[in-house]
């Protein structure tokens, strides 16, 4: 009875999360009866084959295969050496061919002398979990969705790739009067759905205060104050560019706090960056905020970003930076071509070397026609 | 992440080896929260082998301040390189932290 009840192999069975083992070559030598019930796959159809064959064919959201050297949780484990600290969420295929959402952790086995000989994986299905997001991500969709002014002496596009299903990227335009138009985009720190709910937060401070705008420094001021009281004691922060532009002269007013310099691209794809340094929002009152300004001629294009769009590393540990990215869109034949944000994400993805990127993307491009 | 930690009279020298990202971010966070708890009230954040700052990292930085600030310690930051510098300036991370050039400059801030 004891040796049952401290049996690891029973107490495995008995967990309501699926748990796996491989050794260093990734080859299933261990399969729980959990990991049989939430798959289908019994262990005679696994063990013994590698865990990179198409068996749990382990995806991201957005499809990208993830059973290759270097995205592979439990290889990334055994090769660091590191237990994951935070879960990820991957795809696996069942038995019947479903694709099974699972919140994925791993951790590298040791011998005696300390060497990394295995690994284990835990993966719980996260199906209701999940359905929550989706709704999450509907919602905050409805949010970001909302009708682009239309003027023919400018326009506004935005772009918005979120990292996870929900990201913590907010923008907004609006109409101030019949000339000028206000803008912000925001970029909470983090990522995930603690960012979401904060971006969510920032568009019903942007309700509250978005008249301001006719003078960014004191929106500025106003939502920093705002957010003060918000994150009370977290510590955290959003990063943001906000502005006006008056569509008669292609006059822009900008205001930073944090958020990365926008780009201003002419038509003949000459650019520069804007400087607008300013304090971070949410972290202390009572800061005041600068204005900057700039004058846009026709067929100039103002892109404003967060920075997912341009702190990318490559394989080299270089980092694409701001230059970087101006010339991937110039190479895209921008502004002449628009903006296709599938494109870039391959340019931005090449450049990186990786499967997926790290953080959440969002641009917003203000393009100056003239009367 | 390598930190090597070294104290002069009573300030703590962190300096953070490498990248302070998504990865790595949590273990420094760790490291600093507690010198802090062990009752360091004035460190200096040597940034001389720091190559990149996520926004992650600069949470952790804040956070590692706002502990001292509530014991009425002090964090100064010192020796940031090009890239850590524009990221600073952007942010205008001088408001919140005293920025200076070397660790000698640093320590005459206490």
């Amino acid at each position: 009875m004891e040796n049952l009840l401290t049996s690891a192999e029973v107490i495995l069975d008995c967990l309501s999360d699926g748990v796996y083992v491989c050794d260093r070559e990734r080859r299933i030598v261990y399969w729980s009866t959990s990991a049989q019930r939430i798959t289908g796959w019994e262990p005679g159809d696994v063990v013994g084959r590698l865990c990179l064959e198409d068996v749990l064919c382990h995806e991201d959201k957005d499809g990208h295969r993830l059973c290759g050297e270097e995205h592979c949780p439990l290889h990334r484990s055994m090769v660091t050496g590191v237990t994951t600290t935070v879960p990820v969420i991957v795809f696996a295929r069942g038995k019947d061919g479903r694709k099974i959402p699972m919140q994925v952790t791993a951790a590298p086995i040791r011998n005696e002398s300390g060497d990394v000989v295995g690994g284990v994986e835990t993966f719980r299905d996260v199906e209701p979990m999940l359905k929550d997001l989706e709704r999450a991500k509907m919602i905050q969709a409805q949010t970001l969705e909302q009708d682009l002014p239309s003027d023919p002496r400018l326009r506004f596009s935005t772009f918005y790739l979120p990292h996870d299903i929900v990201g913590g990227d907010y923008y907004a335009v609006k109409q101030l009067d019949e000339d000028r138009y206000g803008f912000l985009l925001a970029d909470m720190e983090g990522h995930g759905l603690a960012a979401a709910l904060y971006a969510m937060q920032l568009g019903s401070v942007w309700n509250q205060h978005s008249q301001l705008l006719t003078h960014p420094p004191s929106f500025a001021a106003g939502v920093n104050k705002e957010l003060v009281r918000i994150f009370g004691r977290v510590v955290t922060f959003a990063t943001a560019i906000c502005g006006v532009i008056d569509a008669r002269s292609g006059k822009v007013s900008l205001t930073g706090a944090g958020g990365p310099s926008p780009l201003l691209i002419q038509a003949n794809q000459a650019y520069e960056k804007i400087e607008c340094p300013g304090p971070l929002f949410g972290v202390m009152e009572d800061i005041p905020y600068k204005e900057q300004m700039v004058e846009l001629e026709p067929g100039d294009s103002l892109l404003l970003f967060s920075d997912g769009a341009f702190e990318i590393h490559n394989a080299r540990d270089e980092l694409l930076g701001v230059d970087g990215l101006a010339k991937i869109l110039t190479n895209l034949d921008y502004p002449q071509k628009q903006l296709n944000m599938d494109e870039l994400q391959e340019e931005l993805l090449k450049f990186s070397n990786e499967i997926r990127l790290q953080d959440d993307i969002t641009i917003m491009e203000v393009r100056f026609w003239c009367e | 992440m390598k930190i090597v930690e070294k104290r002069e009279n009573d300030i703590c020298i962190l300096t953070p080896i490498g990248r302070l990202d998504v990865n790595t971010s949590e273990s420094f966070r760790e490291h600093l929260l507690q010198v802090v708890a062990d009752g360091t009230k004035n460190i200096i954040l040597d940034c001389q082998s720091l190559d990149y700052i996520s926004s992650g990292g600069l949470r952790v930085v804040l956070e590692g301040a706002k502990r001292i600030w509530q014991m009425e310690g002090k964090m100064v930051l010192c020796s940031l390189k090009d890239y850590i510098k524009e990221v600073f300036e952007v942010t205008q991370f001088d408001s919140f932290l005293p920025i200076a050039e070397t660790v000698e400059e640093a320590l005459k801030e206490f």
